[in-house]
């Protein structure tokens, strides 16, 4: 699965720890999913759509 | 309080710990280890309360799925392996055999236990409160 996060979240000028804060994550959780080494769950996939106010459709993709 | 200083303490709790553990079975006191056991479990449960940080999420709950049944296969496996060898030798030493059953009863007990809990959370609707 492919996502978009690092793009929307330094269009947002927001850090991964804020971003991490706001989704109930750890930092590295973070870390992982921008690198593609993680795929979340739905709840969490939710969760940071909505917090780079983002469709979840643009954020994350099938690769 | 953040999760750095939540690490310190906890490294410490431990340390001292380990210290006072280890010297109370020295001294043959095997109340004082009890005691501190649950003095310092109850100490770090509420200092874990007290951090405001994530500290696990579900990436590390996934994680730990994973490192618990590979745990238990590999334990599992390397028991079963030194069981046979044991009960191979049995007849160079009488002990080995009490050992060869205690370790296959053990195996059987983590593995039924494992099995049991499998069972309850595909059963019942796995949901966890806290994280969902």
């Amino acid at each position: 699965m492919k996502n978009e996060i690092k793009k929307f979240r330094t269009r947002l000028n927001i850090t991964q720890e804020e971003l991490a804060e706001k989704a109930g994550v750890r930092r590295e959780t973070i870390v992982f999913l921008e690198q593609g080494k993680y795929n979340p769950s739905l709840k969490l996939a939710l969760n940071i759509a909505k917090e780079l106010k983002t469709p979840i459709n643009e954020l994350f993709s099938l690769s | 309080m953040t999760l750095k200083t939540y690490n310190k303490i906890r490294i410490g709790v431990v340390i001292v710990t380990a210290f006072i553990f280890s010297q109370s079975l020295v001294l043959r006191n095997f109340f004082i280890p009890i005691m501190v056991l649950g003095l310092s479990s109850l100490t770090l449960f509420y200092l874990r309360k007290k951090v405001v940080e994530v500290i696990t999420d579900e990436r590390d709950y996934q994680i730990g799925g994973k490192s618990a049944l590979l745990t238990i296969q590999l334990t599992s496996w390397i028991g079963v392996i030194i069981m046979f060898i044991l009960y191979a030798l049995s007849n160079t030493n009488p002990f080995y055999q009490p050992i060869a059953m205690t370790l296959a009863f053990s195996i059987c007990i983590l593995m039924l236990t494992y099995s049991a809990i499998f069972k309850y959370y595909s059963k019942h609707n796995f949901k966890d409160e806290k994280r969902d």
